[in-house]
């Protein structure tokens, strides 16, 4: 069985605690701390040793509130000592006292913004194309908050012997969390060992998010000089930890007579939370793919980060470019209805790459078009969507039971290398390198050693899978080392994205490498190779500054077809058609089960409750069950694996999340005939639509 | 409850009906425990707290009374301990259809295997389930002190609040289901748990309709502020009506449901939706009525 | 610790256990620091998302939702104890085979709440293991492999059954 985060305690661990604001916004004009038994601790910001704010990957986020509350829960305190019971008692008799200020609310989008947070992407006329449009199509699209909902709670178990700080971390950067750590403790490197344990399926939500907890627990052991294990409870972490931005969309086609777009204009508000980050990766996925995969000559797309009092925002899978491609999609449908075509046609129509050299994603147009064709075919798209339109003209409402209320939508969408290379460079200006090692020991053991973290992900089977069938081995022979910033290198934070597109080349060169040192050496033999930051991005820059992203692009087709209760309006996903160009497969069968798993919690995000967990009466609504789908929930999924072998393997994990929630609108839509511009989209929200 | 720290909780065991009455009478301020599902979530404190409890609880699950059926030929007697997979075990055959239909979707298998009717009954956020259903086919609920019995029916046992009317010393013992046939039965629950919405509301409704008229129509609406929402006056409207339901008819039943229906629902997107959604759900029974008369023809 | 004890007596994956500890302690606190039995994972400490399963007299319960008063006399089987038995090695083996592309966390739950329906239903069918499973949340979306390896797991047995039986 697993080892996670919650089964380690180490013998005389203290337990900690959090004490959190019980107010949104204001500013301390009091705290008063309860005199502690014996054996008991506690940390204020003022007792940071180093800098108190975890600053990373263009985030500034404090450990602790000192004179200003920002969000619901913001930490104040911290203590911890040996009785969770005794914790519990002092963290109620804390007394906190705040002059309240009314929360700035995402609704109000005059402002503020977030200083140097608001992106411009422009080319052609803009303006003179929306002066000479025949028709100007409008739509404004909504993507709720979302929550990770991994399975086991944000914690760490740190020790601090006196010289040395060990932490047992679930983590997916461990090596960004030791830099962190060293930081906020004021510790060179050598002396913070970071130990990530296995995680449940993190969404990416143990990046930054893992940082703070792990700070925390960090501050509570170097106080009290003994282990701590600090672990948020499902609530605290359900209501406070960093989520994925809500965004609003606002989309604005211009149209020539005949229904060809001849201008876009996109303004993208982002809710950055409290503490917005600067040089937002997510902003800036957003408004890069502001138009989807489609052909425009003249283009205006305008991003900003707003500055709420919401918790601060964080990593999520495909945060950003997830949110851009729902609207482009959904506005695309719209175009569809006006130009009469389906949306196959209308796409396969669109679609850039016929030479001309506007935008991005030139040259991508073979590939779309495959996946396109494809899913068309396997879902039987083109006579199924003229069959539920036919209906829809025939029905007067659709409350009428005596027609089924079916749809089914479509959408098409790509997974950019180009986000992770990005990333890479804004988690931490001094790590640009990536190192992975091998090592072939007696037996014809091979140990794999990489800071990549196994989260759900399957990450650790690819490799183990890959180097058994370069080196020719039995998979049992393989394994890979625990990760321990004292044992492995550093390979970078943990994504399947970026474990395919960094990590699988270095494990390629490594075992080339071990191939021709095995002719001459006997075991055991090491080798290890790394790439740059520059190596990485080298291959772009020799061409021309409109971003080719087609060959490094994974692409996927998305057909989602949904029926509709008449009665309480309530959606049930019949079936999910996926079909996928990743370039070379390394194994088939966990990439299917990771894309099916993916498929399923893109899904729930479409369909299942909003997540608002800042808002006080949710804290009983919105319970864990309305955020994930459970077994009976599970529609039929087909995932088909367009395998071209010529090409790398590309990261595919973000597909599901990019095409599921357009293509699951679009069939609601087409379903009930009415524009449902928002996700989730719930009984509630069709209704609402209905009355509109 | 009130979050607390941990106190001294004294846990009371008996294994009579007689013992706990007793029990319960000389010490009124205890808290009644038996699946505890509903009690638990709310005195729950966290990973490595105890519960929060009162200082007295009595535990119903020895009690032998509260934890078996006895079936005679025209109703089944439920002790009010009795967990729901036991109550589901009996089968569609023997439970009526209108009843086994909310208590197989109440939470999840495990939480089935604790949560009791008595519990579901009496406490106001399982509303949705199993009221309607015990509502329609007039089911009666045993009240019992250490020196009285009675019986009343779940609509009467609540108030407007939905809050349980029990005297002092007194407990929900048994729950007695008819097993009266129906020409037509059907229950629909609307959100909950992985329903897709927020809101949750049900409908349970039954007929009898023997020689071309309607002798008997119940339906009740639970969900809503007022926890077993049942409309007479819709009723004895439909009394005697003719079948098929004319859809003139059905209409004028809408507008009045609707009328009933204006201070059961807060004026907001949920609100809104439960109402709308109430009203479907009417229409929808009526039409279901409709078809299954042609079909009896 | 502050507040009584009761002094508690109950069978723990077939072996007898005396314990003291107060009386609304959680039975999923009991099994993971006074036993240390960690296959028993806390998830929602709501009682919904089944990571905290354990059978209870044969009937799977959430074990976050259980006080100790109400453990007196009872049969606990865990996760560890499931595994421990002869009959439910399939279990085990289907586990081991989908292992690669999940994160493990809800294996537990999942496993304890197929041993409640493989106690009364040898062959279930797909519809009968995704209703058992209908309390058990899975974050990577793993179902359809569990189903699949289960139902591959029931043929498995059929075919060795009836291969026996030719035998015989």
């Amino acid at each position: 069985m697993q080892t996670f985060i919650h089964d380690i305690s180490p013998k005389r661990a203290l337990r900690g605690i959090v004490y959190r604001s019980p107010f949104r916004k204001g500013k301390i004009t009091g705290l008063r701390v309860p005199a502690l038994p014996k054996g008991y601790a506690c940390v204020q910001a003022r007792d940071i040793p180093g800098k108190s704010n975890l600053s990373c990957a263009g985030y500034s986020l404090p450990i602790l509130g000192k004179s200003e509350v920002h969000y619901l829960g913001e930490p104040l305190i911290l203590f911890c000592g040996p009785d969770p019971e005794v914790l519990a008692e002092i963290c109620a008799s804390v007394e906190l006292k705040l002059k309240e200020e009314s929360p700035v609310e995402y609704k109000d989008l005059s402002g503020p913004y977030r200083e140097g947070q608001i992106i411009n992407v422009a080319h052609g006329d803009v303006d003179l194309a929306f002066s000479l449009a025949d028709q100007i199509v409008e739509g404004e699209y909504r993507i709720a908050r979302q929550e990770h909902f991994y399975p086991d709670t944000q914690g760490t178990v740190a020790d601090w012997d006196g010289k040395n700080l060990s932490l047992y971390a679930a983590t997916q950067d461990p090596f960004g969390l030791r830099s962190a750590i060293c930081r906020c403790l004021d510790l060179a490197p050598r002396k913070v060992r970071v130990v990530a344990v296995p995680m449940g399926n993190s969404m990416e939500g143990k990046l930054l998010s893992s940082f703070l907890v792990a700070a925390q627990a960090s501050l509570l052991a170097y106080t009290a000089a003994k282990p701590v294990v600090l672990i948020y409870n499902r609530e605290e972490d359900l209501l406070f930890s960093p989520k994925s931005p809500e965004f609003l969309i606002r989309q604005q086609t211009a149209l020539d007579r005949e229904g060809g777009a001849m201008a876009v204009r996109v303004q993208i508000f982002m809710d950055g939370g409290c503490y917005p980050p600067k040089d937002c990766e997510a902003l800036r996925q957003s408004v890069h793919s502001a138009w989807g995969a489609y052909r425009v000559p003249n283009m205006e797309v305008t991003g900003r980060t707003l500055v709420t009092d919401f918790p601060p925002i964080g990593s999520f899978r495909a945060s950003g470019r997830a949110q851009a491609i729902f609207a482009a999609e959904l506005h695309s449908s719209r175009l569809e209805e006006i130009a009469h075509l389906d949306p196959y046609t209308w796409k396969k129509e669109n679609l850039v790459g016929t030479g001309r050299k506007e935008g991005p994603n030139r040259g991508l147009r073979p590939m779309a078009l495959a996946v396109l064709e494809e899913v068309t075919r396997i879902s039987d798209f083109t006579r199924k969507y003229s069959a539920y339109s036919a209906v829809k003209k025939r029905r007067k409402t659709i409350d009428q039971s005596a027609y089924l209320l079916r749809g089914i939508g479509m959408s098409l969408a790509s997974q950019d290398a180009e986000g992770i290379w990005e990333c890479l460079h804004s988690i931490e200006e001094t790590r640009n390198t990536c190192t992975l090692k091998l090592v072939l020991e007696r037996g014809k053991r091979v140990r794999i050693f990489t800071s990549f973290v196994d989260c759900g992900m399957g990450i650790h089977a690819l490799f183990i899978h890959r180097v058994a069938l370069l080196l020719d081995l039995d998979p049992s022979k393989i394994s890979v080392q625990p990760v321990d910033t004292q044992e492995v290198p550093d390979t970078g934070q943990t994504t399947l994205a970026r474990a395919v597109a960094v990590g699988l080349p270095l494990l390629e060169q490594c075992c080339q490498s071990l191939q021709k040192k095995r002719k001459i050496a006997t075991a055991p033999i090491e080798v290890r190779r790394s790439v740059s930051l520059d190596e990485l991005r080298a291959p772009r820059r020799g061409k021309d500054k409109s971003r080719d992203g087609g060959a490094e692009s994974a692409w996927a087709a998305t057909v989602v077809e949904v029926e509709l209760d008449p009665v309480s309006f309530q959606s049930i996903c019949r079936s999910v058609w996926l079909v996928v160009e990743a370039g070379t497969i390394a194994h088939q069968k966990t990439t299917l089960q990771i894309l099916e798993g993916e498929t399923l919690r893109a899904l729930g995000s479409s369909q299942l409750q909003e997540y608002r967990g800042t808002i006080s009466d949710d804290r009983k609504r919105c319970s864990n069950t309305d955020l994930i789908p459970g077994a009976e929930q599970v529609p039929e999924i087909q995932v088909l694996l367009l395998e071209t072998q010529e090409g790398p393997m590309k990261g595919y994990e973000q597909l599901p999340h990019l095409g599921v929630p357009p293509a699951y609108a679009a069939a609601v839509s087409q379903a009930t005939g009415l524009y449902v511009d928002q996700v989730p989209i719930t009984a509630e929200v069709i209704q609402q639509c209905l009355e509109m | 409850m009130e979050e607390g720290g941990v106190k001294e909780v004294r846990v009371f065991r008996p294994k009579s009906l007689g013992g706990t009455l007793r029990l319960y009478t000389r010490n009124p301020d205890s808290l009644l425990y038996a699946g505890g599902t509903e009690i638990l979530r709310r005195v729950q404190r966290g990973p490595g707290l105890v519960f929060a409890f009162p200082q007295k609880v009595i535990y119903l699950g020895n009690v032998q009374e509260l934890n078996r059926i006895s079936r005679s030929q025209r109703h089944l007697d439920i002790g009010s301990a009795l967990d729901l997979s036991r109550i589901l075990k009996l089968g569609r055959n023997v439970l009526p259809p209108v009843l086994f239909e909310p208590l197989s979707g109440i939470a999840t298998p495990a939480v089935r295997n604790l949560a009791t009717l008595g519990g579901n009954i009496c406490v106001r956020s399982c509303r949705g389930d199993s009221l309607p259903a015990l509502s329609v086919i007039d089911a009666q609920v045993e009240l019992r002190t250490a020196g009285s019995t009675r019986w009343t029916t779940v609509e009467s046992f609540l108030n407007q609040r939905g809050r349980p009317q029990l005297r002092p010393g007194e407990i929900l013992t048994r729950i007695r289901v008819p097993l009266e046939e129906w020409d037509f039965a059907l229950f629909r629950k609307v959100g909950g748990r992985q329903r897709l919405g927020r809101s949750t509301l049900s409908f349970a409704g039954v007929a009898r309709f023997p020689k071309g008229s309607i002798e008997v129509l119940h339906f009740c609406l639970g969900g809503l502020k007022t926890p077993v929402l049942r409309v007479p006056g819709l009723e004895s409207r439909l009394k005697n009506a003719s079948i098929p339901v004319s859809t003139k008819l059905i209409d004028s039943l809408l507008a009045d449901l609707d009328a009933a229906l204006g201070n059961e629902v807060e004026d907001s997107p949920e609100g809104r939706y439960r109402k709308a959604t109430a009203l479907r759900l009417f229409r929808w029974f009526m039409e279901k009525v409709n078809s299954r008369s042609l079909e009896m023809l | 610790m502050p507040g009584n004890v009761i002094k508690l007596r109950f069978t723990l994956n077939e072996k007898q256990v005396l314990l003291q500890c107060h009386p609304g302690t959680r039975l999923l606190d009991i099994l993971r620091h006074d036993f240390g039995l960690k296959g028993t994972r806390e998830g929602c400490s709501q009682g919904e998302c089944g990571a905290c399963l354990v059978l209870m007299n044969g009937l799977s319960v959430n074990s976050c939702l259980i006080p100790a008063f109400a453990l007196t006399d009872s049969e606990i089987l865990t996760i560890e104890g499931i595994l421990s038995l002869k009959s439910f090695t399939d279990i085990r083996k289907s586990f081991a085979d989908i292992q690669t592309y999940r994160c493990g966390f809800c294996s537990s739950g999942m496993q304890v709440a197929l041993a409640e329906l493989l106690l009364t239903n040898r062959e279930p069918n797909a519809e009968e293991i995704r209703r058992a499973l209908s309390g058990n949340l899975c974050a990577c979306g793993s179902y359809n492999g569990v189903v699949e390896a289960v139902l591959q797991s029931s043929s498995r047995k059929r075919r060795y059954g009836r291969r026996r039986s030719e035998r015989s």
